[in-house]
């Protein structure tokens, strides 16, 4: 059953600023098969930028489904923003969460006859009111504009009253990029923004990322097995193998022997 | 040269992948059909005997009656004809969305009891709409207003079924995306799934309207208004010139509307 949130032990010192999110000892299980994450203990600082790398099925998804009470835990408790749940979040709890959060997904996941302004405005869905976010149509005027300025932040403007199928993968995860960012979260989680890209686009899209993440403060979690992307967009890098974390160290020093570590034995 | 008495795995069995529970089942479906011919189905004797008596009731209702007052009388009779069909499609599909909403898996609001609105919806699909329309004619009495609630029923039967199963075979992906926004489940439907179920929902909408065309023109057999009614009556006096004219009116009604709806559905396409 969903537990509420309580206020979050925090183990750091005084005056440090209380981590964006907190795992400790996370365990998910799906059914009585072998656990897809096991003891995670996991901390991002504001206004951090972390990659997490592991091979497929090492565990990244579900991490960060967890994250954001997508799928229920199993074992251990996450913290964000400083309020603590297990297994699920309680729903009115959850809805406050996501408000702080961005989310983009690997594959895109716009809605593909609608338009591109509406997919963009369909990032205010959660906000009171949001049956207006529907379509771009009938939005308030203020969410039109908040999802202009959205737009072009990530240079799509002239493309807002396309189709969102009639776009190139690239753009689609721009405008996936700009329905998170319309609502100014203060965290922006992406499982693997650039896998389903060319090296070209994803290199452009990652850079979109951190470009925005910075110029908004936006604290940065993304995953990635591309170890250039992750090397080159984050602060810290940390591996995840068979759903423990590998290692976590900053971004420049991350050796190839970990890394070697963390794929070996995958066909991913 | 084929070795001919090479082994014999080399020639697969011409009855392989038939089970021999399938094989007696076919047999005996088979017995089930020839039996029930014997019983239901039209001698040779009783077809050729059929043929003058045809002949004659077709000779009967030659020439059609176009008496210009018997054709004003049925015109209105089409207009009411159409009305119960459009309005009772239009009230049907509207009721099918929350209640397909209702009944499709893993999007219904109320989760696990979806099952009793795919329950009603096939209830209403499976009882035919004569049925429907006697038991309205017996609740509000003859006239188009039973004929209007059949036609609803009826189509909430059979877009019911379909806007659920589209609903259904939306794609995921938009879904979790607005989940992950903080959206509700009315949201989700609204955004992303309706969206994606749309092309779907629009072929059978029209199919909906084609089959409460065809509907309407026979629901007066049983005094739920329209032309049956007139049809009825011209069979029930003899007034076959009355029912040539009205069987032609309904063939070139139900052509028209198959015509139109075809298009649509190709525009959309």
């Amino acid at each position: 059953m969903a537990a509420g949130m309580t206020a979050a032990t925090s183990a750091a010192a005084p005056d440090a600023p209380a981590p964006v999110i907190q795992t400790l000892g996370l365990e998910k299980a799906y059914g009585p098969s072998a656990p897809v994450l096991t003891g995670v203990d996991l901390s991002v600082a504001p206004g951090e930028r972390v990659a997490l790398i592991g091979a497929n099925g090492s565990g990244k998804s579900t991490l960060m489904r967890c994250l954001i009470g997508l799928v229920p835990l199993t074992a251990g408790s996450v913290s964000l923003f400083g309020h603590r749940f297990t297994h699920l979040p309680a729903a009115s709890a959850r809805a406050a969460m996501r408000r702080r959060i961005g989310f983009v997904f690997q594959n895109h996941s716009l809605v593909r006859r609608r338009s591109v302004l509406s997919n963009v405005v369909h990032g205010l869905l959660g906000e009171p009111g949001s049956w207006r976010a529907f379509t771009q149509a009938t939005a308030p005027e203020h969410w039109r504009r908040r999802a202009m300025v959205a737009l072009e932040e990530v240079g799509l403007a002239d493309r807002a009253l396309d189709r969102a199928d009639t776009l190139s993968g690239g753009q689609q995860q721009r405008v996936a990029i700009a329905r998170a960012l319309v609502r100014r979260p203060e965290l922006l989680i992406a499982d693997e923004p650039a896998a389903s890209l060319d090296p070209a686009a994803g290199r452009e899209v990652m850079a979109l990322f951190v470009r925005l993440a910075e110029e908004h403060g936006i604290t940065l979690l993304f995953s990635s097995h591309d170890m250039a992307h992750a090397a080159g967009f984050s602060d810290r890098v940390v591996g995840l193998k068979e759903g423990r974390i590998a290692f976590d160290r900053p971004s420049g020093a991350v050796s190839a022997e970990m890394l070697e570590a963390t794929f070996e034995g995958s066909h991913g | 040269m084929v070795d001919l008495s090479a082994p014999k795995r080399i020639t697969p069995s011409r009855l392989a992948g038939t089970s021999v529970g399938g094989f007696v089942a076919l047999v005996v479906l088979g017995a089930v059909i020839i039996s029930s011919a014997t019983e239901v189905a039209p001698s040779p004797e009783r077809l050729v005997a059929g043929v003058p008596r045809m002949a004659n009731l077709v000779e009967r209702m030659m020439p059609p009656n176009l008496d210009p007052a018997f054709l004003e009388r049925i015109a209105w009779r089409i207009l009411e004809t159409f009305q119960i069909a459009l309005v009772g499609a239009a009230i049907g599909i509207a009721l099918s969305l929350p209640i397909a909403w209702a009944a499709a898996r893993g999007v219904s609001p109320v989760g696990p009891f979806n099952f009793l609105f795919k329950a009603l919806v096939s209830l209403f699909r499976t009882v035919p709409d004569l049925i429907w329309a006697l038991i309205f004619v017996v609740a509000v009495g003859l006239g188009a207003v039973a004929g209007t609630m059949t036609i609803v029923v009826d189509t909430i039967g059979f877009c019911g079924r379909f806007f659920a199963e589209a609903m259904e075979d939306a794609e995921k992906a938009p879904q979790d995306a607005l989940n992950a926004i903080g959206a509700n489940r009315f949201s989700v439907l609204c955004a992303a799934i309706i969206p994606d179920a749309m092309p779907s929902m629009i072929n059978a909408s029209l199919f909906a309207l084609e089959k409460a065309v065809r509907s309407s023109v026979v629901l007066g057999l049983v005094g739920a208004g329209g032309i049956g009614q007139e049809l009825k009556v011209a069979f029930d006096l003899f007034q076959y010139q009355n029912a040539a004219t009205i069987i032609l009116v309904i063939f070139v009604i139900v052509l028209a509307m198959e015509y139109v709806t075809d298009r649509l559905r190709a525009r959309l396409q």
